[in-house]
């Protein structure tokens, strides 16, 4: 049997899908030149503010905040219609993930693919002006957690992050609930797509009650995770090349790959969820499930939970339940319950929030303002240290607790020394440059960008090298 | 590690991911500049007087009230698919000879084990702890996966559930560090290898180091030497109490251990006694970690090319070096520990055996069933436990393999239960039920 894979191959498909990759050349369009304008001594508390709104400062950013305030810089990344630099754009549009559907995309190799999604979204934390929106994606996307080594789910995750996680970050979580179960990287990952009458596989059926929306001790029974499992039997993936037809009846080829109900896998009957009937049916009942579990008040308690924790730390507590009402009353507005969040007098205290080796890699290059295609020593770093994308097995998602990274430190002060002695492939910084657009001393600036304005490094530093070392390895930038 | 893996070539699943290698270490045991966090908590929380009591005091505080505290797990992983048959031989059984005319190894060759089974000539440099009986062998021992896929057999033991390709549960060794948290340290958890094996995949407290040496800080050309950058960090790193400080203090307390070690001067039991291996020398590096008390608990290692489809050979060629290895690996290993061996379990496993009938080519292809190792003070060695199903043709599985008589799981549970922390084997192995099967002395 021919399969699509074998006939690109022979069409030469695969030679053209090599692609080309960003260079270093056109990053460093991505950073500016010009004189940056210093934020005052005030403007410290502010490092914390971004970097739990988004990534952390940058040597721009911090007067920017400053001089509009927070409540309009609030206004700003709740809007998230900043325009994205070209070049951030041009940097993501040379990658195959962007142009090729899950099917074509399996004729290059799995690790670039995986290397491919790692790269996008490296490169949107540290140059998207959206910094809200790609803190949500990363919130999201450990929510929805997928890993790229399961059953070839990444192919399909570029489509996962462009279809379920970006667009709906910041709208609607009924939304997103309902794109992702739709999402062939899901049904992949947590094997709905073998999910059959007859062969009921109830793993997507417990996750989406335990970890998407009710919460383990949300009020579900062994019975109702087996009866959502029913529910759900049919909704597969499209995997015939020609879906089952003859050539001329032929699909058109995106099909492929794509959600597909099955009506011959659904299990027939009528369903008890959470002591609610569902009527026998096909489809629709998958699709009442999803809507029973987003209006639960026990979806809108794990999701405020999770979210005051990931903004508050362990302040969180007097937010969960007024952050819970808004998901109700909003029905399931993002935006809705973390607003006030943002806008809170908390959101500036210490709330013992680490920075989790992502947010440590990505705020350290945004505060020195540092050139990087995204790929390089930057990703062999994040596994070092841990905390590669798309690669945590477990549907919970990467650990937000601070115990989980303190295996991470040594891994922590080689980037430090890495990224201020270098040289380190597709990374580069210039403390000097920093220095003159700050008008102080490259020490200073260092000091200036990676701690705040008006503050000391934690010791003397014999050179601004030193000094960027210093800092990035400090107790205080390994907190959020 | 950079072992020749001819069996990626054998078979067409993808997925494969490199293999590493995964010690653990967890510290506890203090020195001048070393001191675990859970010293330093306690030292905290008895106060001045807990200081003033001065290096014994800390002594005392630091020991662990639970027993398996000072225990090390070192888990060898044969990748490949070992034969079973070859390795603990039936050598009373004639359907052995019968299936393996060219292959089978005659009795007169092999170690005396049992009235059953006698050993592998290359297994002599492991024969004082068979007579010691600490060295027990687990027969017939095999995964419910019946893909005989290399990757797909690896997978389901590695995650320690019934199928690998459906679990989302990461690594059994993850689940047991997960679960046994007791204290967070900077060494609880390396692989000696490029990336984590898939037994601690979803274990952040794991690391994986290709050798000890590079558990260090790398300072870059122009930046000075890495002892003035141990004691710059310190500097920052000594006051706060917050847990990536402490964290911090630690590692840099490891870090400082660990420059103090010199490796040729640091092999009691002799250097020359490791053969020259990979899996030798990331023994070589686990005895280093657990004679500087920094904290081991679990380490495993990798140890490939056992796919021997084509000229595996009987009592000299490819099988037997890699038993050969294997063997003289690990008493060079025990030897260097000396006393400290008490302290350690050796498991040896592999994902599946070979078929019993040998091929055309005078080797062996994939089957099901194989043999688990474990070497341990408290074990009830010197013997093969666990039911024979025999070589019969209708004892065979329709493909002609030995069938798996006991679950893999149920040898890691005995291990877990009788050696390492207190912990809920239900989350460290989902969907297994262990059944009784003591491997372990009654006393332990």
């Amino acid at each position: 049997m021919l399969t699509r894979r074998d006939l690109l191959a022979a069409l030469g498909g695969a030679a053209a899908l090599a692609g080309c990759t960003p260079s270093m050349r056109e990053a460093r369009n991505l950073t500016a030149s010009g004189p940056v304008k210093r934020a005052s001594a005030n403007a410290t508390p502010l490092i914390r503010k971004l970097n739990r709104l988004g990534f952390g400062a940058t040597p721009d950013l911090l007067a920017r905040v400053e001089t509009m305030g927070w409540d309009a810089y609030v206004d700003e990344q709740l809007a998230a219609n900043q325009p994205d630099p070209a070049e951030l754009n041009f940097l993501i549009s040379r990658l195959d993930i962007e142009h090729f559907s899950a099917p074509d995309l399996r004729n290059v190799p799995d690790h670039h693919v995986q290397a491919q999604l790692r790269q996008a979204k490296l490169l949107r934390a540290i140059y998207s002006p959206n910094q809200l929106r790609e803190r949500m994606v990363e919130f999201w996307t450990d929510h929805f957690n997928i890993d790229a080594k399961k059953s070839y789910a990444s192919y399909a995750l570029a489509d996962d992050q462009r279809g379920v996680v970006r667009p709906h970050a910041l709208g609607s979580f009924p939304a997103m609930l309902t794109a992702s179960a739709h999402s062939p990287a899901m049904l992949a990952y947590l094997d709905n797509k073998v999910n059959h009458a007859g062969v009921v596989n109830e793993n997507y059926g417990r996750e989406i009650l335990e970890l998407h929306t009710l919460g383990v001790h949300g009020g579900y029974t062994q019975k109702d995770v087996l009866e959502v499992s029913r529910c759900f039997t049919g909704w597969t993936v499209e995997e015939r090349f020609m879906g089952g037809m003859s050539l001329r009846e032929m699909r058109p080829p995106n099909k492929m790959g794509a959600f597909l109900f099955r009506e011959d896998l659904h299990m027939k009957g009528a369903r008890t969820v959470l002591g609610k009937k569902i009527p026998d049916g096909g489809k629709e009942q998958g699709d009442l499930v999803i809507a029973m579990l987003a209006e639960h008040s026990s979806t809108a308690n794990t999701l405020a939970t999770k979210l005051c924790r990931y903004f508050l730390g362990n302040l969180a507590e007097p937010f969960i339940a007024p952050t819970a009402k808004r998901y109700l009353d909003s029905k399931g507005d993002i935006k809705a319950m973390i607003e006030p969040i943002l806008r809170s007098e908390e959101f500036g205290q210490d709330a013992e929030l680490p920075k989790r080796p992502f947010d440590f890699i990505v705020s350290s290059l945004r505060a020195l303002d540092a050139t990087t295609t995204g790929r390089g020593s930057v990703q062999p770093a994040l596994e070092r240290l841990g905390h590669a994308s798309f690669n945590w097995a477990m549907p919970d998602g990467y650990p937000t607790k601070t115990s989980a990274w303190t295996a991470s430190m040594l891994a922590r002060f080689n980037w430090a020394l890495a990224l201020a002695y270098g040289p380190l492939e597709d990374v580069e910084i210039s403390p000097e440059r920093l220095g003159e657009r700050l008008s102080l001393s490259p020490e200073d600036a260092v000091a200036y960008c990676v701690l705040g304005p008006g503050r000391e490094l934690p010791t003397p530093a014999k050179s601004a090298r030193e000094a960027v070392a210093l800092a990035i390895a400090s107790p205080e930038f390994q907190w959020r | 590690m950079s072992q020749p893996h001819d069996w990626t070539y054998c078979d067409g699943h993808g997925g494969l991911e490199a293999s590493a290698v995964a010690p653990k270490t967890q510290e506890r045991q203090e020195t001048e500049v070393f001191r675990t966090r859970r010293q330093f908590i306690t030292t905290l929380g008895l106060g001045a007087a807990g200081l003033m009591m001065g290096r014994s005091a800390l002594a005392q505080v630091a020991i662990n009230p639970d027993r398996t505290s000072n225990h090390v797990l070192v888990s060898i992983f044969l990748r490949g698919g070992a034969d079973g048959l070859n390795w603990v031989i039936p050598v009373e059984d004639s359907n052995y000879y019968r299936l393996r005319p060219n292959l089978g190894i005659a009795k007169r060759d092999t170690l005396a084990l049992s009235d059953q089974f006698g050993l592998h000539p290359a297994m002599a440099p492991l024969m004082p702890w068979v007579r010691n009986q600490q060295l027990a062998f687990i027969h017939a021992c095999g995964s419910p996966d019946a893909t005989r896929s290399h990757f797909e057999a690896m997978r389901t033991m590695e995650y320690g559930v019934d199928d690998g390709q459906a679990g989302t549960g990461g690594g059994w060794l993850a689940r047991y560090l997960a679960d046994t948290e007791s204290e967070s340290t900077p060494l609880r958890a390396v692989a000696f290898g490029s990336v984590l094996p898939d037994s601690l995949r979803g274990s952040t407290s794991a690391m994986a180091l290709q050798a000890l040496d590079q558990f260090k800080l790398e300072v870059p050309s122009g930046a000075g030497n890495e002892r003035e950058w141990i004691e710059r960090l310190s500097r920052l790193y000594g006051q706060d109490k917050d847990e990536l400080s402490l964290a911090g203090h630690e590692t840099l307390n490891l870090l400082k251990t660990l420059r103090t070690i010199d490796p040729e001067a640091d092999t009691p039991g002799g250097a020359g006694n490791y053969p020259d291996s990979e899996l030798s020398r990331g023994l070589r590096d686990v005895a280093t970690l657990i004679r500087a008390d920094v904290g081991l608990e679990v380490a495993c290692l990798d140890r490939g090319a056992w796919d021997t489809h084509v000229a595996q050979g009987t009592t000299t060629g490819w099988f037997t070096g890699n038993l050969m290895d294997v063997s003289t690996s690990v008493a060079a290993f025990l030897n260097d520990l000396g006393p400290r061996s008490k302290d350690v379990t050796i498991l040896i496993q592999t994902e599946f055996g070979r078929r019993a009938s040998e091929n055309a080519q005078l080797g062996t292809d994939h089957g099901l069933a194989g043999v688990m190792m474990v070497l341990d003070h408290q074990v009830q060695g010197g013997k093969v436990h666990g039911k024979w199903p025999g070589l019969k043709p209708d004892e065979l599985d329709p493909v002609g393999d030995l069938r798996v008589a006991t679950d893999y799981r149920t040898v890691l549970a005995e291990v877990v239960k009788a050696r390492m922390r207190p912990t809920n084997l239900k989350a460290v192995f989902p969907d297994f039920s262990p059944e009784v099967f003591d491997i372990y002395r009654k006393s332990v």
